[in-house]
């Protein structure tokens, strides 16, 4: 019985890797410019045009996808455990508007940060947001509160944004909004560094907290009772999200949805509280949804990550979790 | 039997801001199942919490097996003490073996691995509280006497000395009570552990405790054996 369900757990996340394999491999031959690939392979000749395309391109927006669907699938499931609400997420708690803004700081009101970009401004907003919702879920037992919170702090944070949006030169503005829509097409060598860095950095700040997201849904006493310090892995995780989040945002725009909605078809995938399931069935499926999302580039990636994740989630919560009679969810 | 102090209670007083009852001594022996009995609001909930670390005790000091509590880390006193809480948030689809093995957590590396040995005793902790034919069943289908068994066997996977329960019988039938307090008993016996709870049965108290720390509900706590506590002046607000 154990053996077959430890079988089935292995097979069900290699059909997820080969997804995300067959998924890079569509991401790299589909696109606006055409070349033949039969030409680029057996040609003597290399097309430097379509060595451009594929590498300078279409690679980065592989990169980038994989990159923010696992940030931001992470930081959803982490936010959601901490908080005990399966309404929590990046977007929802405020945390890219956090991310936002400082990135609107930088590109409309010319606050600088020399060669580093956006990245600090941004980071310092999600922080700020993160630690101001921890700050509020101190105070309220009740976790519906604090999505209240979260969405009070993502207007007020959002009303700063559109003053900013209001008092800036067109040039500024059309590049602001163009980044608010969203892309994987960004992504430059140097951002993918930067961007790889803060992946892995957030990454294991979350990992390292292991035992306490698989416990904290049972209560802040009872994760004391295990002999884990709440304070502590408290604070590294929402850092990592934090971290996750504000890369995510700087490199591909504030991604609505995708934090919210992976570990919800994680949950229902398989079937488990573990983390040590969770965390890697959440980073596979972000990464699929993401590369999915990104296959039209042409289309702003907000709008596709709605109209095609929302099917998906509604299939998946009719199918199963919330389908349930007298139960309460916690 | 031998019998080893387990936990010692010198002086103590407990409460949040103010003291809810006068200082005390206590001195708990291995494999002895404790009953606390006493009025709402007199203090046995925040004794449970202050014994178990989650509040600080206004004054006095509590030792554990010999060393003062606020010398362990919280690693280490998750090793020899735990709460078992009986009414608390719960994750619809963990089962419970996920659940029970959550006890294992104080001997886990930071990723949270369980080994062969881990699984082993997890697996004792399911056979002991009589919960083999829906260990893989996820908690909401469990009844709260099933449920209450499965907290239970989260703190025996633990092994830990002490055990500390807060009305562990309350939401339980005549049989369920009855199947539980025999269950702790036995416990204490095949596994020497200590067990301190609270109740609000005083005929199973009676019937199942080695012996009784009564509230009298005028802030005045004792350890007493359990015909002296009857007798005493302890118990007269059971009386009515």
């Amino acid at each position: 019985m154990k053996k077959r369900n430890s079988m089935s757990l292995y097979l069900r996340l290699f059909f997820l890797l080969t997804l995300v394999v067959l998924l890079s491999g569509l991401t790299m031959i589909l696109g606006p410019a055409s070349f033949s690939f039969k030409d680029l392979f057996f040609s003597s000749e290399l097309d430097p045009f379509a060595l451009n395309v594929l590498f300078e391109l279409r690679l980065p927006r592989v990169f980038a996808a994989v990159f923010a669907g696992t940030a931001l699938s992470v930081a959803g499931l982490s936010l959601q455990s901490v908080f005990r609400n399966p309404l929590a997420g990046p977007y929802v708690l405020g945390i890219s508007s956090g991310a936002s803004l400082g990135v609107a700081l930088v590109l409309l009101a010319g606050f600088s940060f020399g060669s580093l970009g956006f990245f600090p401004a941004a980071a310092l907003g999600a922080f700020a947001v993160t630690f101001l919702v921890l700050m509020f879920s101190r105070l309220f037992e009740n976790s519906a509160m604090l999505l209240v919170v979260g969405l009070m702090i993502s207007y007020i944070v959002d009303a700063c944004i559109t003053l900013l949006m209001h008092f800036s030169e067109a040039e500024a503005l059309r590049s602001y909004v163009a980044w608010g829509m969203g892309s994987f097409s960004r992504l430059t060598v140097d951002g993918f560094l930067a961007f790889f860095i803060a992946v892995v950095l957030g990454l294991s700040f979350i990992l390292f907290s292991m035992r306490y997201l698989n416990a904290v849904r049972l209560g802040d006493d009872f994760v004391k009772g295990l002999g884990l310090s709440v304070r502590l892995y408290q604070t590294l995780v929402l850092l990592g999200t934090s971290i996750l989040t504000a890369a995510t945002t700087v490199f591909c725009g504030p991604i609505a949805f995708l934090g919210l909605a992976v570990p919800h078809i994680a949950f229902a995938l398989f079937k488990t509280s573990n983390h040590r399931i969770l965390i890697p069935a959440s980073i596979l499926i972000g990464i699929n949804l993401s590369l999915c999302v990104g296959l039209l580039p042409q289309i702003p990636l907000n709008a596709m990550m709605s109209l095609f994740g929302v099917p998906v989630v509604f299939w998946v919560l009719f199918s199963s979790r919330y389908k349930r009679k007298g139960d309460t969810y916690g | 039997m031998a019998e080893e102090i387990v936990l010692s209670v010198k002086e103590l007083s407990v409460g949040y801001q103010k003291s809810l009852t006068t200082s005390f001594d206590l001195n708990c022996f291995s494999g002895e199942l404790i009953c606390m009995l006493g009025p709402n609001g007199t203090g046995k909930s925040t004794l449970l919490k202050t014994l178990a670390g989650l509040v600080v005790p206004l004054s006095g000091s509590i030792d554990l097996l010999g060393k003062s509590i606020s010398k362990y880390s919280l690693k280490e006193r998750a090793q020899k003490l735990t709460t078992v809480f009986m009414a608390h948030l719960l994750t619809p689809e963990m089962t419970v073996r996920e659940y029970v093995s959550l006890g294992r957590t104080p001997y886990a590396g930071f990723l949270d691995a369980r080994s062969e040995k881990d699984l082993q005793v997890v697996q004792n902790a399911i056979e002991d509280t009589r919960l083999s034919s829906f260990a893989d069943n996820p908690m909401y289908a469990l009844s709260d006497g099933e449920r209450s068994r499965v907290f239970i066997a989260r703190a025996l996977a633990q092994e830990v000395k002490v055990l500390l329960l807060d009305e562990p019988t309350a939401f339980l039938d005549v049989p369920h009570t009855i199947f539980l307090f025999d269950l702790l008993k036995k416990i204490t016996r095949l596994k020497n552990n200590t067990i301190i709870l609270s109740t609000h049965n005083i005929e199973y108290a009676k019937r199942f405790a080695d012996r009784i720390i009564a509230f009298d509900g005028k802030g005045n706590v004792s350890l007493m054996d359990v015909k002296s506590a009857f007798e005493s002046d302890f118990l007269q607000w059971t009386e009515g």
